[in-house]
Parts: structure tokens; C-alpha cells; sequence
């Protein structure tokens, strides 16, 4: 009887361990394909059959990071400079949603005033907007004021898509902070902004963090606007990867190179917030202790 | 040091009443307990007089002087919250000395204090340390330590003992009494458990639906409750009540055979509406059989205590008896516990008054 078991209970494990492999093959598997992609030349990625040993090939991430002969050669489709303008929008649209959205959660977090509902409800509705309902007008906006296929632009948009949900997470994670932290202060002489900076915000460091995290993440991979508002200097790099050819066809070992470049730091900031998604990822929990 | 009075303090969120109208004075140097059940408007009060809420009417005096326009700064009180609140990125010794910092106080005269008061709350060992490495109990510890170094004139305190366990609480709450007398300064403290505001107070603010129901020493509120809620609130087990039924020559006990004769009732009481009984368990006694008495139910004991139980229209009542006499089945009351209610009002029966 308990032998029969163990032995069910053993080809169950099996199954289910069988699934998981195949499972994981699937979702890795493109990327595994990806990063060898990346690694060969032209002429082995398209050997037939495909060649699993052969020789690797920098010049793909050369022109990815800008460097070596690869970036001045015809084939170059200007991936580095595409690499500059994501960093940057992401990195300033983050920095700047990210100092927004912690002075807006705060007020709201701590104060109430007119229209708060409705205000913190349009904040987070500029999140739901399907983007591609607005290109249009966003388009034309844009090129009125100049700011059409420019990183200045993007950086805007960034904000923009960024900013109300950093308010909203941001506003979660003050909330987890007793109002008393700010009170014992204010009764003991200090203001309110000295409390702010020096008690409140040491303790929503890690909530920031996260906040951060993911404002980069989305603009990091924000594909809608930046197809539309941009066409040649300002391409971001996913934008770049969609529309690249050079002038000897399509450039696949760039594209795959500026693939793998594209996901390392969604898996650096998943790797490093890793503990708190295990713990659920509600936000305003993530975090507190 | 500071006497506080509160006049016609009114304190309103929207629609909602949180304190209704409350006259109160605290004198210099006393240890005032706010009593009550929980969301009854003690907290509320209390961040009134720090002057981090403001009154919707009515005014708040320190010595006499009208504070309400006072910011909390500027009032001299210190104030430990329910939850403990220390900031968790500074050591141990630079929480307490917090409030002297913002002050701009001589380096010299902080370390002196902090030596002071590290040695009344023995937290010498724990000073370099961070609030996440303490205990619940000794955090709260520093939290006071934090108000009564800056010599506040009044000090406030929201359960703060409520965090903390059983055990250690006593020992904290014994400290607490001790320590305000010793410094003299006017202290409120608020809390929800009674035994804490009789082991405390000099005398006990009874808070119910946002209205102060009666104030007095703890021994005059145990003896002498002004009405049904403070009689049932204050005392554990709490006090049983038990309706009067008029009949002939007196009162009866509800359903029971017992009467009350005119003789063991307040002049003029029978004249009245409908009159409620309130015995506290500790005036009912256990006798041998005498012929018309209440019949205990059951008896059982917790610790050292005896309890028993009986039944009066279909009420399960209770009593405590520490002389234990075998054989004993029957309850009388002692009179001079015997309490009488208005039972539309709820309001006590004085002789006086009756
Ligand atoms: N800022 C506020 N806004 C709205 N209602 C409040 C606010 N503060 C307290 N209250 C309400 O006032 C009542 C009394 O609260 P409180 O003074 O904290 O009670 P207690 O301390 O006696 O438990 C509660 O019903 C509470 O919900
Ligand atoms: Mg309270």
C-alpha cells in the first residue's frame, strides 16, 4: 500500500519536473537563441543547419556599445547612439518621475484636500490610457512645439507615463510610515519639511528603490510613443531593433546584440528585488517590514 | 508644570462627533487617566491638547492661558503614541536626545541629560544601539525616555504600555507612576483597560461616545459609579444588573422570589419609573441554606478565586467569594454594595436624589 504510493507520488514528481523542463525550455529558449544569435557572424548565423560551435563574433555588441571599427563601418545602423538615447530618457524620466511621484504620494499620503479622490484617480488613469488612442494628437502636439524625433521629447513622455504610478506606489509605501514619525517631530520644535527629508524619506528608501525600478523598466521598454514620435536621431533602442537595416540589409547580429543588451537590466532589477516578489507583489507591501 | 483646563472642548471630522463638548481640569502635577472604551474620543482629546488637532470649538488653557492657536512646538508637551514611533535610522542615543537637538541645547547639558535619563529607564547598555535591535518593551522604554528629557511642562501619553507584554507591563507601568511623581509633571495617559487606570490615576476621566460620564479618584469611580457604564467598565468581573419588578412591600429581584423590602431600598424609590439593581460580583456571598434565597448554579475556580454563578430572568449573574464554606447553595447580597439605576437613563440613584 505505502510502497504503491511512494511510487505514484515518484512518477508525479516526475511528470510534474518533466513539465517544468519543457516549460522553462519555452520561455528560455528564445533567449538562449537570442544571445548564440548575437554571438555569430552573418555568414554562420545563416549556415544551414545551424551551427551550435563556431567561432564567436564580437562585432555585433561592438556597434551595440560604440566601440572597435564595427561603429564607423557601412553596416553600422547606429545602434550605439540608440543605446545613448534609452539610457538617458530612461535614467532622467526615471529620475524625474521617481523625485515627482514622492512628492505627490507624500501629499497625498499625509494630507487631504479638495478632489483628492479624483486626483489621485486621474494620476493613475494616465496609466491605463492605451497610448496608441492618443498617438495621433501626441504627434501633431509634438511637432509643433518642436519636439518631434528628440530626446528632450522622449524624456517628457517618459515622465509622463511614469509619474503617476510612481505617485501611486510611492504614496503606498508613506503610507506604511505612522503619521507619528513626522508628529513627535513637530512637537519637539523640528518642521515639517526637516522631518520629511531626514525621518520620512530614510525610511521609504527601499520603497524608492522599487519605485525606480520599475518607472525605468517601463521606459525602458516604452515602444508605442518612441516609434511614432521619432524617426532617425532620437530612436530608442527597442524602436531602433524594430526598424533597423543598414545599407547592406538587415543587420541581424546587431539586432540580436542590442536584444541581449536590451534585457539585462530587466533581469538586474528583478534579480535584485527578487525577495520581495516573493513575498507578493502588492505594492505599499513591498517593502515594509 | 502646568494645570490644563478643557472648556467645552468640541472636536468634529466632517459629520462625525469625535469629542462632544468636554469640561475638564487637570491640575499641576497630577496623573490624570483617560478611560474608555476604544474609539470613544480619548486619542482625539489628547492630540487636541498637543495641538496637533484642532478644536472645532471651545477652548484648551495651559495655566489659564488660551492655547489653541499655539503650535505643538510651542506648547511644551511631550507626547509617546500608541505605536512605538522611534526612527529607525538613528541609534538608540540619538532618539532619547531628539528633542534637545532641535532646541540647539550646549553639548555638554545633552550628555548630562541623556545620562539622567538612561539611568531612570536603565538604558545605558542600549545606547549605541538601533531601535530594531530592542525589544518592543525596551523601544517603548526609550519612547518615553525621548518625552521626559526635554522637561515638558505636560505629558502626554496614548497606551503606551499597550504594546507591550503582560509581564513586562506591570513592571513598566509601576516604573511610570513612580517616575511621574518624582518629576511632578502633569501627566494624562489614555488607555482602554480599566485595571491600568486604577493601578494609576489620581483620579480617572470616563470617556464613552465622546463625552467625559464621570471623573473621579479610582476608588471613588469603583465605589460610588455615576451611572450604569461607568459601574460596568470599571471592576472585573464586571457588575451585574438586574431589573426590579414593583410588587407589594418592595422590589423584586426579576423573576427571582427575592424582594427587597421598602426598608432596604433608598427612601422614595418605589415612587419611581422603571429601577435597575447593580451588585458587583464581590458583594454577593455564598450561605448555607436560607429558605427563600437566589440557588447557585455552578462554582469554579481561577487561581485562588472562587467563582459562582446563578440565574436571575434568565440573565446568568456572577459572584466571587473567598470564604469557602462547604455546603453553601444559596446568594444573598450585602447591602451596602447594592446600587441603584434609573433604567432610562442609566443614571445612578443617589439617596439624595431619590
Ligand atoms: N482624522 C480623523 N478623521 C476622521 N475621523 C477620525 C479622525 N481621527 C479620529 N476619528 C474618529 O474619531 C473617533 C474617536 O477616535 P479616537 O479619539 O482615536 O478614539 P480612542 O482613542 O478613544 O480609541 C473614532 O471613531 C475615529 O474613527
Ligand atoms: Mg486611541
Amino acid at each position: 500500500m505505502s510502497a504503491s504510493n511512494t511510487g505514484s507520488a515518484r512518477i508525479t514528481r516526475w511528470v510534474l519536473f518533466g513539465l517544468l523542463v519543457l516549460y522553462t525550455i519555452y520561455n528560455l529558449g528564445p533567449i538562449l537563441w537570442l544571445v548564440i544569435s548575437s554571438l555569430k557572424s552573418r555568414a554562420d548565423l545563416f549556415a544551414m543547419p545551424p551551427k551550435l560551435v563556431f567561432t564567436p563574433d564580437f562585432s555585433g555588441y561592438q556597434s551595440v556599445f560604440g566601440i572597435g571599427a564595427a561603429k564607423d563601418s557601412a553596416a553600422s545602423i547606429g545602434v550605439f547612439r540608440s543605446l545613448i538615447t534609452s539610457v538617458l530618457v530612461s535614467t532622467i524620466g526615471t529620475s524625474v518621475a521617481v523625485m515627482l511621484g514622492t512628492l505627490a504620494g507624500y501629499v497625498c499620503s499625509r494630507f487631504d484636500f479638495r478632489g483628492k479622490g479624483d486626483f489621485m484617480f486621474f494620476v493613475l488613469s494616465t496609466r491605463m490610457l492605451p497610448p496608441v488612442a492618443v498617438l495621433v494628437f501626441y504627434h501633431m502636439m509634438f511637432a509643433q512645439l518642436g519636439l518631434a524625433d528628440t530626446r528632450i521629447g522622449l524624456i517628457l513622455i517618459a515622465v509622463f507615463i511614469n509619474v503617476g504610478l510612481a505617485t501611486w506606489i510611492m504614496k503606498g509605501f508613506f503610507d506604511g510610515v505612522p503619521r507619528e514619525v513626522e508628529q513627535i517631530a513637530i512637537v519637539n520644535g523640528y518642521s515639517r519639511m526637516y522631518a520629511f527629508r531626514k525621518l520620512v524619506l530614510p525610511m521609504v528608501k527601499g520603497g524608492i528603490a522599487a519605485t525606480a525600478g520599475f518607472c525605468f523598466i517601463f521606459s525602458w521598454n516604452e515602444y508605442a510613443f518612441a516609434s511614432i514620435l521619432t524617426t532617425t536621431k532620437a530612436q530608442t533602442l527597442p524602436v531602433k531593433i524594430s526598424t533597423a537595416s543598414g545599407a547592406t540589409g538587415i543587420e541581424w547580429t546587431q539586432i540580436c546584440a542590442a536584444g541581449v543588451v536590451l534585457i539585462v537590466p530587466v533581469l538586474i532589477f528583478f534579480w535584485l528585488i527578487r525577495k520581495h516578489l516573493l513575498m507578493g507583489m502588492t505594492f505599499g507591501v513591498l517593502g515594509r517590514k | 508644570m502646568a494645570r490644563i483646563d478643557l472648556k467645552d472642548l468640541t472636536i468634529r471630522f466632517g459629520g462625525f462627533t469625535a469629542v462632544d463638548n468636554v469640561n475638564l481640569t487637570v491640575n499641576d502635577g497630577e496623573f490624570a487617566v483617560y478611560l474608555g472604551p476604544s474609539g470613544c474620543g480619548k486619542t482625539t482629546t489628547l492630540r487636541a491638547i498637543a495641538g496637533l488637532e484642532q478644536a472645532t470649538s471651545g477652548d484648551i488653557l495651559f495655566d489659564g492661558k488660551r492655547v489653541n492657536d499655539l503650535k505643538p512646538s510651542e506648547r511644551n508637551i511631550a507626547m509617546v503614541f500608541q505605536f512605538v514611533s522611534l526612527y529607525p535610522n538613528l541609534s538608540i542615543a540619538e532618539n532619547i536626545i531628539f528633542p534637545l537637538k532641535a532646541r540647539g541645547m550646549a553639548k555638554a547639558e545633552i550628555a548630562r541629560k541623556l545620562d539622567w535619563v538612561t539611568g531612570v529607564f536603565k538604558l545605558g547598555d542600549e545606547l549605541k544601539r538601533r531601535p530594531a535591535a530592542l525589544p518592543p518593551g525596551a523601544r517603548q522604554k526609550v519612547a518615553l525616555a525621548r518625552a521626559v528629557i526635554r522637561d515638558p511642562a505636560v505629558l502626554l501619553l496614548d497606551e503606551p504600555l499597550s504594546a507591550i507584554d503582560e509581564q513586562f507591563r506591570e513592571e513598566m507601568r509601576w516604573e511610570l507612576g513612580h517616575l511621574q511623581r518624582e518629576l511632578g509633571v502633569t501627566t494624562i495617559y489614555v488607555t482602554h483597560d480599566q485595571r491600568e487606570a486604577m493601578s494609576l490615576a489620581d483620579r480617572i476621566v470616563l470617556m464613552n461616545h465622546s463625552k467625559i460620564v464621570q471623573v473621579a479618584e479610582p476608588d471613588r469611580i469603583f465605589f460610588q459609579p455615576s451611572s450604569v457604564f461607568a459601574g460596568q467598565f470599571i471592576g472585573s468581573p464586571s457588575m451585574n444588573l438586574i431589573d426590579l419588578v414593583p410588587v407589594a412591600g418592595g422590589l423584586r429581584l426579576g423573576d427571582s422570589p427575592v424582594v427587597l423590602s421598602q426598608s432596604e431600598l433608598p427612601p422614595g424609590i418605589t415612587a419611581r419609573g422603571a429601577v435597575k439593581l447593580g451588585i458587583r460580583p464581590r458583594d454577593l456571598r455564598l450561605v448555607s441554606g436560607e429558605g427563600h434565597a437566589l440557588a447557585v448554579e455552578d462554582t469554579f475556580s481561577v487561581g485562588r478565586e472562587r467563582f459562582f454563578t446563578f440565574t436571575v430572568s434568565d440573565q446568568i449573574l456572577q459572584g466571587t467569594d473567598h470564604r469557602t464554606q462547604p455546603g453553601a447553595g444559596s446568594v444573598t447580597l450585602v447591602p451596602e454594595g447594592m446600587m441603584f439605576f434609573d433604567a432610562e437613563t442609566g443614571l445612578r440613584i443617589t439617596e439624595a436624589a431619590a
